[in-house]
């Protein structure tokens, strides 16, 4: 079943179907990242950390031909122009260190394929990115909802050293017939409820404020509160969202589900 | 409309660039988002750049600088012949007169000045220009 936003279904990537055609050369390359933002204390001798994970990266798998025959060169040519450079996935054998190999659904990083001609031959070298099968994302339980204060096992989670977020949002807009909208910056169900990978941020780009307050009610804003949320549009999926429906007063809360506690943290609620 | 064809002179490094012109995001569990940029008339197409590095005598040099001076830097458009062109003998394709259509290229340059660097006898120079309609 396709994803929806709404009444708009988010298309998959698509996929070409295809292997691709060329063998690298050594040394074969694998990286995995797994981004942290990790905040250092003074206590402990300034040893003491607390470390966010705040994804996991995809694997990216570099290819590199050192001579290449310009047989191979048409090739790889015409393979990247089938699966139209960076948007449809295909399926790439990485090499193992056993000299197996593993098949991973992927797609090229969205950077020019550079090929270099050489006296008699090409060089070229790019990498792959890894798609990560929707059916692979987690699902977590949810134990406890709070709204305004954390409970006493939230506090104690909020004390180790390692920490796990994740952004929820929720929209409902005012037109009954159109579903709720469930979305974060990852695939991920929480408590059965699926969310979409949609959200990019929630601050305002190069700033750490997530929500502004104003107590002024004479201000213009009439003392409320501000705050940002940026989606992914790469698809147009978010515009044909906002087309499909009235999204004024639409209500949006935002949730942060601690994972070391199972706890949904409600942040907040607002409306558009 | 393209305007003459770029000289044809040897090359030091010859390297050619395609991409598609998409817009991208990449969610926190590595989960793409991609949507190719179109027309919605015409079907997706990529873009080529090349990037050509040149070791020239002061005869080719002035030739090709007088060539980049005409054409304003990457203001006007101009031919180019792929000499790696599938299916030709490599360099076969050239024609000076831009009326030969096999591996004939609309381009015009990317780089917005002309640098030269002049060793004894012979000077160095790139040139990078990307496919234009």
């Amino acid at each position: 079943m396709s994803d929806m936003i709404g009444t708009v279904t988010v298309p998959a990537i698509p996929n070409s179907g295809l292997a691709f055609p060329l063998i690298g050369d050594y040394p074969y390359s694998e990286v995995r990242p797994y981004p942290s933002v990790s905040h250092r204390f003074g206590d402990k001798a300034t040893l003491s950390q607390q470390t966010f994970l705040t994804g996991i990266g995809p694997r990216q798998f570099q290819f590199k031909k050192s001579v290449i025959s310009y047989t191979d060169t048409n090739t790889l040519k015409d393979f990247f122009e089938s699966v139209q450079g960076g948007y449809q996935t295909f399926t790439y054998a990485a090499p193992n260190s056993d000299g197996t190999t593993t098949s991973y659904n992927v797609i090229f990083e969205n950077k020019p394929l550079s090929v270099q001609a050489l006296v008699n031959a090409c060089q070229a070298g790019m990498t792959f990115l890894e798609v990560p099968d929707p059916l692979d994302a987690p699902e977590y339980d949810v134990n406890a909802t709070v709204t305004r204060f954390p409970s006493a096992d939230m506090e104690t989670a909020l004390l180790s050293t390692v920490q796990q977020i994740i952004p929820l949002v929720h929209i409902r807009v005012r037109d009954t017939t159109i579903p709720d909208v469930y979305l974060s910056d990852q695939r991920c169900t929480i408590g059965g409820q699926l969310y979409l990978p949609r959200l990019l941020s929630i601050n305002e780009k190069g700033t750490g404020v997530v929500m502004s307050q104003s107590i002024q009610w004479m201000n213009d804003d009439q003392g409320s509160d501000s705050v940002n949320f940026t989606f992914g549009n790469a698809d147009r999926i978010m515009t044909k969202f906002m087309n499909s429906t009235d999204l004024s007063w639409a209500s949006i809360d935002l949730c942060l589900y601690h994972v070391n506690s199972s706890t949904v943290y409600s942040y907040g609620k607002a409306s558009l | 409309m393209p305007v003459g064809v770029l000289p044809q002179t040897l090359s030091t490094a010859f390297t050619e660039s395609k991409i598609f012109p998409m817009l991208t995001n990449t969610y926190h569990d590595g989960t793409p988002e991609t949507g190719l940029i179109t027309d919605t008339v015409n079907n997706p197409r990529s873009i080529r750049t090349w990037t050509l590095s040149k070791r020239l005598k002061s005869v080719d040099l002035e030739a090709l600088k007088s060539f980049y001076d005409s054409h304003h830097g990457a203001v006007i458009p101009f031919y180019f012949y792929d000499p790696f062109t599938e299916g030709e003998t490599i360099g076969s394709t050239y024609d000076d007169t831009g009326d030969s259509e096999v591996g004939r290229y609309t381009v015009k340059f990317v780089t917005t000045q002309w640098s030269q660097s002049m060793t004894i006898g012979l000077s160095n120079t790139s040139l990078s220009f990307m496919e234009v309609a």
